[in-house]
């Protein structure tokens, strides 16, 4: 079951994401200058992909499973802002380290 | 999660639509070209002067790139007609059939080839010996061209034997191979490359040009690594070689940036995203913006008078014909910007 919720949570935060992706790539190789603005955003969205996907993934559990109901949600908050918060701060660390090599 | 999808199947259905709208105008490419403002690049990124003879810098001198977007997607196509400091225009035809990977690298050669032209035209100018010699380099390979294993930046040396390559590449025979000697990283190559006929020509889908290379000099330089590519920050270039060598500091406390490329005589030569340059420099708080301006062609003169008018910009542009004409008006500023 683990499996099959977790490539739920991917596909459902994938779709919600992706064009939010793709705006922000569209836009940052038209406004060069802002590109410090839009390495944050992204960097923002991969955090939030990581959030929905853990938030889609216990909603998806918590379907197969609704004995686990209460203690999948408080866990799904938890670890989703967790694994969010990581992806950011990675993220921003390796963005601030590419940006003046661009 | 399936229980949510059978429940609000009507709506998922309905959101479909415009959903794959927005991801088809974030992702169909389109044949046009956008050209979008850029940044500012200190010429000592791209070379250093070493030396006694040299001088040191107040301000240094900028080259100012520009950005320009091949096949942009529906939704950068329609921002670019809407933002006024974006241009759309057509795909020149002479972009087309060259890879992304072909285009970086013939910038690159052409900035190595502009580097050299800037160093001989300033040292000459100023009385210093330079010895260089004239290379036929390959400077662009088109997709569709048959060889086996040329690059561009190839010396070429020999076309079936002929030292007058251009010549030679003219008289090759069409769809036969033909035989170039080339000079690779000091060791002389053969390799083999097929005429072709293609548009009612016949050719090899390569472009040659000569390029000037240094072989002794009396100040030694560093030449830099760098993601920017062209010929257009030539002017600027040998501006700063000017000022690195003599003792008065040309820019007397000012912001200068400028395009235009610039041969080994001293010649300011066209370019192209003048607008873009001019928005850009602009951003970046430049005073004197230098362009290339002649009679017979005046046009990025224009462009660059147009977009200061258009966007009210303050800077000053100034066109230039000779390498001369942008050192005396930097001279005729001496009293600098704080006397102003």
């Amino acid at each position: 079951m683990s499996a099959k919720s977790l490539a739920s949570g991917f596909l459902f935060s994938t779709l919600i994401v992706l064009p939010f992706f793709l705006v922000v790539i569209n836009l940052g190789f038209l406004f060069v200058h802002l590109l410090t603005l839009f390495a944050v955003v992204f960097v923002f969205l991969l955090a939030l992909w990581g959030f929905l996907t853990i938030v889609f993934f216990y909603k998806t559990l918590s379907t197969y499973n609704n004995s686990t109901k209460t203690p999948l949600s408080r866990m799904m908050w938890q670890d989703g802002l967790i694994l969010a918060f990581i992806i950011f701060t990675v993220g921003i660390v390796v963005a601030l380290r590419l940006l003046p090599a661009l | 999660m399936l229980d949510m999808l059978k429940r609000y199947k009507k709506v998922f259905l309905v959101l479909a639509i415009p959903y794959a709208v927005v991801l088809f105008a974030l992702t169909y490419r389109i044949d046009y070209r956008i050209s979008t403002p850029g940044d500012l690049s200190p010429i000592a990124d791209f070379f250093e002067l070493e030396g006694e003879q040299t001088f040191p810098q107040e301000n240094p001198f900028y080259s100012v790139y520009v950005m320009s977007v091949d096949r942009p997607t529906t939704f950068q196509y329609l921002l670019g007609r809407v933002f006024p400091s974006l241009s759309v225009g057509e795909l020149p035809p002479s972009r087309e059939h060259i890879s992304d990977r072909a285009n970086f690298e013939s910038g690159q050669v052409a900035r190595r080839s502009s580097l050299s032209s800037s160093l001989i035209a300033s040292l000459q100018r100023e009385g210093y010996e330079v010895d260089y010699e004239v290379r036929t380099v390959l400077y662009l390979i088109y997709d569709y061209a048959e060889h086996d294993g040329l690059r561009i930046g190839d010396h070429v040396k020999r076309i079936n034997g002929d030292e007058n390559v251009f010549d030679a590449a003219q008289d090759a025979p069409c769809g036969a191979e033909s035989e170039f000697e080339i000079l690779r990283d000091d060791e002389l190559r053969t390799y083999t490359a097929r005429k072709l006929e293609r548009d009612d020509a016949c050719t090899f889908g390569f472009v040659l040009r000569e390029e000037e290379v240094i072989t002794d000099i009396e100040i030694p330089y560093t030449v830099k690594e760098s993601l920017i590519g062209g010929p257009s920050g030539g002017l600027m270039q040998a501006l700063y070689v000017y000022n690195a060598i003599t003792e008065t500091d040309l820019s007397a406390g000012y912001t200068i940036a400028g395009t235009g490329t610039i041969d080994r005589t001293g010649q300011v030569g066209t370019v192209g995203g003048v607008r873009e340059k001019v928005i850009t420099a602009n951003r970046r708080g430049v005073d004197i913006f230098f362009v290339p301006h002649s009679e017979a062609r005046p046009h990025n003169y224009n462009t660059a008078v147009a977009t200061k008018e258009e966007f009210g910009f303050a800077m000053d542009i100034v066109g230039v014909e000779t390498l001369t004409d942008a050192v005396n008006h930097l001279l005729s500023l001496q009293g600098g910007k704080d006397d102003e």
